[in-house]
């Protein structure tokens, strides 16, 4: 090295030691602590006699009380389900509504406005909003459904329907996802569809032999990173439900938040969010070995 | 171009030296050569206010003869917020914590033990009245004050009472009173109970789960015991809890899981006009003192029914109530010949977290809110009854809880009882919680959940019991290898 590029990365490394420094400090240290703290009993105030904090080690312990946990259980059953409901449906809307706003209309640019907006309002905004549409005697679904002589449920209210509520207001924040498809939609070669039209395939089969397939690399972003997103959940059902009724929106990221800062059980806490870590690899690398088959990339 | 951006560029440099320079600056007020002792409290609004007031009050007296400020700070999760500061080591000097916290603190060695500087300053036992006392001791050792406290009462609607006062009478009642046990409160709650022709309700006579704030305490009031503290036991399957369970199941299953469903959906929450006992639309609630002040600044025709307020407090005390169209009485026991005056007693408290920079001079202010002149005026403003074991007449002549006495009655009663003194308090809250609701929405006998509940919660205690012995041997461990 010149001792002109050393110069340059001399500077180069000081103009990134902001960002550098905060990522040491503020993740990289707490992600190696949490490691460590999750094979201790920690519960982030006890102190020794001598007034000092104190970490006791534990080995697994905390690992093997979480795998005889019901909580671990049901929570990562919540999940699960709610990521199951949530996940597809969310790309669905999303693909159908970016194909429909990348459809040559009038006022394009106000749809697309009007379908990015609700991703601007702040979660809790939005949670009070659907709180109130899912009320069961005032709500605008059960007023829908009193139109056409049916007697909605309760909704959040009530043990059967509270998780699939959860999981149609998660539909309410699709607009990013939204504009990354319109922004993949437009990337797809116009020649590609003029040459499936000269072989005379139709919309449905240009979607699915074109666009679907074109699409499939920013298809497989989105599902990677709804992965990520859905199986953290924590803020709607915190706010709209707490967990219940009877626990039946009991999230992971809830319990592990609660079991950190409630009931001050860090260690554990730790363990399970090294256990989530682990669960979302695991789904992640899942996801990674079956794009081969449907993953296509232009240009391979 | 250049020019311009660097002319922009120089008004900017010249605007963040000035704002640097003249500025507002962090603790302007405070006078020079004084110890700053930061106090975060869970208050903000008017009840904010009103502490800051008090804590005016010390710093220009106390405070000032003593060289101390009292730096006040209102925020949001004190609770989360104390543990983290105590967690980094740079806890606050006085935390206004709830009840609750203290014995989660306490436990955990991560508060200050009070007993030396309380006995400096004349602070013991008799200060206090027996129940906050006892709840602000954890294992023999003081560590707090109580700031404010509360005892829960019923709270009724004397005037659905008293339109229906024939309906009473002709079933037996005296509507000129409050209920004087859960059997006369059950026949209350019939008679006032409103419910349309789809069976939707429209005015409940009495739900347990509205607030519900409380619920989890009902079995005190059928002679049940949650917790020992002696023997380290959950009470979860006592007869008496369990009664206490199945009288609150008879609600949802009298007036349908539906119908409570619907009818609490369509309540507004607490502290808006459209609440349930606010708004008439719940004609009883087990409630807190706070009341006075919520039913007079969200529905103050309700505080005036006969006089203005301004010429009220001119009546003798006892001609007071007759002014309000709700009443307060304490909740009535299962058996009121055995059980009287039942509480729920809470409070709000200060602690000295372990590591405060300048922990003899926040007692200093702990100990001047505990005067009683300091003490009166505080819950006076906070409408709630005093913790001390003194109280003036003109405490009671003038407080703005026309049922006041009610309050400090409750609060002297033996049978006034405080939360589950257990370092598990919160966890073992969570499971009661889900047993309740499994109750409430029938999806379990109340014999059945509770059951449950106490092999969880006993589980659970085991948990903590397992990993206390391993602190145990750890800190011998160490001990043992100490030099």
């Amino acid at each position: 090295m010149s001792s002109r590029e050393r110069q340059n990365f001399v500077k180069g490394l000081l103009f990134v030691s902001p960002w550098l420094i905060g990522f040491l400090v503020f993740t990289l240290v707490p992600v190696g602590l949490s490691l460590y703290y999750s094979f201790c009993d920690f519960s982030l105030i006890e102190r020794d006699t001598a007034g000092k904090t104190q970490a006791i080690w534990v080995g697994t312990e905390n690992y093997r009380q979480l795998f005889q946990d019901r909580e671990f259980y049901r929570t990562l059953k919540n999940t699960g389900l709610y990521a199951i409901l949530s996940l597809p449906a969310g790309m669905l809307v999303s693909i159908g509504l970016a194909l429909m706003l990348n459809a040559p209309i009038r006022g394009q640019a106000i749809y697309r406005t009007i379908i990015f907006l609700p991703s601007l309002v702040p979660v809790v905004a939005s949670a009070m909003v659907w709180m109130w549409l899912f009320n069961a005697r005032l709500g605008f679904f059960n007023q829908l459904l009193a139109t056409i002589g049916i007697d909605g449920p309760a909704w959040i209210g009530d043990k059967k329907w509270a998780l699939p509520a959860l999981a149609m207001m998660s539909l309410w924040g699709v607009g990013n996802t939204v504009v990354i498809y319109l922004a993949g939609l437009q990337d797809i070669p116009r020649d590609l569809y003029e040459a499936a039209e000269i072989d005379g395939a139709g919309a449905i089969r240009r979607l699915f032999n074109v666009t679907l397939p074109m699409l499939s690399p920013v298809i497989f972003f989105n599902l990677i990173m709804a992965l990520i997103g859905t199986l953290q959940v924590f803020a709607l059902p915190f706010i709209m439900t707490g967990g219940g009724p009877e626990r039946s929106t009991y999230m992971y990221t809830q319990y592990l938040y609660e079991k950190a800062f409630a009931y001050l059980q860090m260690g554990y806490a730790s363990a399970m969010a090294w256990v989530q870590l682990l669960i979302i690899l695991g789904l992640t690398a899942f996801a990674f070995w079956t794009s081969k088959r449907w993953v296509h990339y232009q240009g391979r | 171009m250049k020019h311009v951006s660097r002319i922009i560029l120089v008004l900017m440099l010249i605007g963040a030296v000035a704002l640097m320079a003249l500025g507002p600056r962090a603790g302007g007020k405070i006078p020079e050569g004084f110890t700053v002792v930061d106090y975060w409290e869970k208050w903000s609004g008017i009840e904010g206010q009103q502490m800051q007031q008090i804590v005016d009050w010390f710093n220009s007296t106390v405070g000032k003869e003593k060289k101390i400020y009292v730096r006040y700070l209102s925020i949001s999760a004190v609770d989360r917020k104390t543990l983290t500061a105590s967690a980094a080591g740079v806890p606050p000097d006085i935390a206004g914590l709830w009840q609750r916290d203290l014995v989660a603190f306490a436990s955990r060695n991560a508060l200050l033990p009070l007993d030396e500087l309380a006995a400096e300053h004349g602070i013991g036992q008799s200060t206090y009245k027996p129940a906050f006392w006892e709840m602000c001791n954890y294992k023999g050792k003081l560590y707090g004050v109580v700031s404010t406290p509360a005892t829960m009462g019923l709270h009724y609607n004397r005037r659905s009472v008293l339109e229906l006062g024939e309906k009473f009478q002709a079933a037996g009642l005296d509507p000129t009173r409050a209920p004087k046990s859960i059997a006369e409160l059950d026949q209350w709650a019939k008679l006032l109970d409103i419910r349309d022709d789809r069976g939707a309700i429209r005015r409940a006579g009495y739900l347990p789960k509205e607030p519900g704030w409380y619920i989890s305490f009902t079995p005190f009031w059928f002679g049940g015991q949650l917790w020992n503290p002696e023997t380290a036991e959950f009470h979860f399957t006592d007869p008496n809890t369990i009664r206490a369970f199945e009288w609150i199941q008879s609600y949802p299953k009298r007036l349908g899981k539906a119908a409570l469903s619907d009818f609490s959906s369509a309540a507004g929450g607490f502290g808006t006009p459209n609440s349930p006992f606010i708004a008439g639309t719940c004609s009883m609630v087990l409630q807190g003192p706070w009341m006075g002040n919520y039913m007079y600044q969200l529905r103050p025709a309700s505080c005036e029914w006969v006089v203005p307020r301004g010429v009220e407090m001119f009546l003798p005390r006892t001609a007071r109530a007759f002014n309000y169209e709700w009443a307060a009485e304490a909740m009535p026991a299962d058996d009121p010949t055995s059980l009287t005056d039942v509480t729920f007693a809470d409070a709000d408290v200060l602690l000295i977290p372990r590591g405060a920079a300048h922990p003899k001079e926040a007692f200093e202010f702990l100990a001047f809110v505990t005067r009683q002149d300091v003490m009166e005026r505080l819950n006076s403003m906070h409408c709630k009854p005093s913790p001390l074991a003194k109280v003036s007449d003109d405490f009671i002549r003038k407080h703005p809880n026309p049922y006041i006495s009610v309050h400090e009655r409750m609060a002297f009663s033996p049978n006034a009882r405080p939360q589950i003194k257990s370092p598990m308090q919160a966890e073992i809250a969570a499971e009661y919680e889900l047993a309740i609701d499994e109750i409430y929405l029938l999806s379990k006998t109340p014999r059945q959940s509770m059951t449950d509940l106490q092999k969880r919660a006993r589980a659970k205690y085991d948990a903590h019991l397992k990993r206390q012995a391993l602190r145990q041997v750890h800190a011998g461990t160490a001990s043992e290898s100490a030099p």
